[in-house]
């Protein structure tokens, strides 16, 4: 999967680039209007993030550029500005998702993952972790072919830390993930211990590995 | 006292002064005029009857001459005349007999002590009454005074009138000047003047509060640009650490101030962008009119909120009218909501209740807690918060009160019975 990140922050672009190249996706990198426009026209890419203010242009006119060229290129619009109005005209003139900066970057990766499922038209495309098996259409999981009942958090929660396997989650960006980001509660944390245990308990008593790790003081960890 | 006053009663004071002089001046003015005429009369009555004596023409009506006694001699050698006032007392006697008048009348009086061709010394006496002199004089006076009484009242009531048209745009302008408000975003309208100084004031007063409003705005867009400035950074922060994070060679002392700078950079993302969302909503930047349905969106947020609840064990009591439809801007009602409702859960006791009440003219929202450690006239400040705990930004009412504002609604905060309560009036 070839990204491209459109942002005029050097340093943020390269820590963009440096945790989804680990999730194996190529990543390209303009740091100015003119830069983008030339890879976008010379190459083709599956998903671009993109800063609406760059230092010579504006991101929406990339946006009209990306989505003439190949409608079905997903953008993400990454932007400081929080306001309504940016993101309705992001989203009418066919961005597929906002996110304001500050961002988590597992937030950031699991919005691109989705992103790239959305893309996909027969939705056959099944998440699958070793023996779990997610049906992001139907929203059903299964081990081992056995369906398991998931509440609607313990499903989200399911599908971040896949999206983010074998990375560090924190506990923040797993709050504002499950919750949003209006939620400034501590307390918050304790929920996702609750959910997790559920979660957790869950799948062991359908026979899979129990593969989240607790980082202690960090976060927890999904992986083999 | 007003300005007009201080004026009109100086004018007044100095009016009267003048006329009072001038009244004096011309009372002593118009006497001495008619003593010098009634005097020239008296001289030329002396005249004529001393030339009869000189001829000896009979003097019919008066008694024979008398020649001067020896102590007048003595006092008036040589010829002389002397004027006076005098007193003469009458007894008039009414035609009719009925009543007597009996009075004392001034006279003006001339005595000429005059030496004849024939060696005879004589005195002569000629009087005019002063009595018409005096009506004279007592009339002039008190035309004098009316005069005065009218000029005074006229140039009072003219004064006042011509006064009142002049300074009426003023007062206008004064009033426009205590409405105004610096966060109306309306520039001042003031009643212009054909007055010099009034249309000085008038543009001194508009450069003024366009200088007032301008430099209010910079500093709202200041609080915003900052604000946004801040993201960016912000970001590279965050995500840095993130990657630092998820190094698998890290000890656990580090781990702990890694954490620790997370953490921190957290709290400040959050706090950056509360305050953001509270200078968007002081700069009403959420300013498109829809309709809300109120019921709905409560009821989606208790629902977000229902781990929080269930943790603290929390009683929850709805009494919520089904489409209570509100004109508004629905991300700042959302706003409302969300900062009412995670206040009510955050600062309320375990085991504790909350009540939620929604019709179409209030929303209410109580919650058991403990009683403020703040005066409930700052609950609505910035940065004023009862627990200082760090997950509290202390801005969370601030922006409710201003949403209010915003939307005209009125917002109420009581404590009673170990309960606080929030009521918004739409």
């Amino acid at each position: 999967m070839k990204i491209l990140i459109v942002e005029d922050e050097i340093e943020l672009i390269e820590s963009m680039a440096t945790y989804l190249e680990n999730e194996d996706f190529i990543c390209e990198k303009a740091t100015n209007f003119f830069d983008a426009e030339d890879k976008l026209i010379s190459f083709n890419y599956d998903v671009v993030i993109l800063d609406i203010t760059l230092p010579d242009g504006s991101g929406i006119d990339l946006l009209k550029m990306i989505k003439d060229k190949d409608a079905k290129v997903g953008v993400l619009i990454v932007s400081a500005k929080d306001s309504l109005d940016d993101k309705l005209k992001g989203l009418d003139l066919g961005a597929d998702d906002y996110i304001t900066k500050p961002f988590h970057l597992a937030e950031l990766n699991s919005r691109i993952n989705s992103l790239l499922r959305r893309q996909k038209f027969d939705g056959s495309d099944m998440i699958v972790f070793n023996e779990i098996e997610i049906d992001p259409n139907s929203k059903e999981v299964t081990i081992d072919k056995k369906l398991i009942e998931l509440t609607k958090k313990e499903y989200n929660l399911l599908l971040y830390f896949i999206a983010n396997k074998n990375k560090v989650v924190t506990k923040e960006s797993i709050a504002e993930h499950l919750w949003g980001d209006e939620i400034e509660m501590a307390d918050s944390f304790d929920f996702i211990y609750t959910h997790l245990g559920n979660l957790r308990k869950k799948i062991k008593k359908y026979g899979a590995n129990d593969y989240v790790k607790t980082m202690y003081g960090l976060g927890y960890k999904f992986s083999e | 006292m007003k300005l007009i006053e201080r004026t009109g009663r100086s004018y007044l004071i100095l009016s009267l002064v003048i006329f009072v002089l001038f009244g004096i001046v011309l009372y002593f003015i118009l006497t001495a005029v008619m003593d010098n005429r009634l005097d020239e009369k008296l001289r030329y009555n002396k005249e004529v009857i001393s030339k009869r004596i000189k001829y000896e023409t009979p003097l019919t009506i008066f008694e024979e001459p008398e020649e001067l006694t020896s102590s007048e001699n003595l006092l008036y050698p040589k010829d002389t005349i002397v004027y006076k006032d005098t007193l003469i007392f009458h007894a008039i006697e009414d035609v009719e007999g009925i009543e007597n008048t009996e009075e004392y009348e001034k006279y003006r009086q001339l005595t000429a002590y005059e030496t004849f061709p024939s060696g005879k010394r004589y005195k002569i006496i000629t009087r005019n009454s002063l009595v018409r002199n005096q009506d004279f004089v007592t009339i002039i006076t008190l035309l004098t005074i009316f005069i005065t009484l009218l000029l005074v009242a006229g140039l009072w009531f003219f004064n006042t009138k011509t006064a009142n048209k002049i300074w009426k745009p003023f007062y206008n302008n004064l009033n426009s000047l205590k409405n105004f408000s610096i966060q109306d975003q309306k520039p001042i309208e003031l009643q212009s003047s054909n007055i010099d100084e009034f249309t000085e004031l008038n543009g001194s007063i508009k450069s003024l509060t366009e200088k007032l409003s301008s430099d209010y705005n910079n500093l709202k867009e200041f609080t915003e640009n900052a604000s946004h400035e801040m993201q960016t950074p912000l970001a590279i922060m965050q995500s840095k650490i993130e990657l630092l994070l998820q190094s698998t060679n890290l000890n656990s002392s580090e781990i702990k101030q890694l954490r620790s700078i997370y953490q921190a950079g957290q709290r400040l993302s959050k706090l950056n962008k509360t305050l953001l969302t509270l200078a968007k909503v002081e700069n009403r930047q959420f300013s498109e009119i829809e309709e809300v349905n109120l019921s709905e969106l409560i009821t989606n947020k208790i629902e977000i909120y229902e781990d929080f609840i269930e943790a603290k064990k929390l009683e929850l009591e709805i009494e919520i009218e089904p489409d209570i439809i509100l004109e508004t801007n629905s991300t700042m009602v959302d706003m409302l909501v969300t900062n009412l409702i995670s206040n009510a859960i955050r600062h309320n006791i375990d085991k504790g209740s909350i009540f939620i009440k929604l019709s179409a003219v209030h929303f209410q929202i109580s919650n058991s807690g403990n009683e403020l450690t703040i005066s409930p006239e700052n609950l609505f400040n910035r940065f004023k918060k009862a627990s200082s705990s760090a997950d509290s930004s202390g801005l969370g009412l601030a922006i409710v009160k201003k949403i209010c504002e915003i939307n005209e609604w009125k917002i109420d905060y009581t404590f009673l019975d170990e309960q606080h309560q929030i009521i918004v009036r739409f």
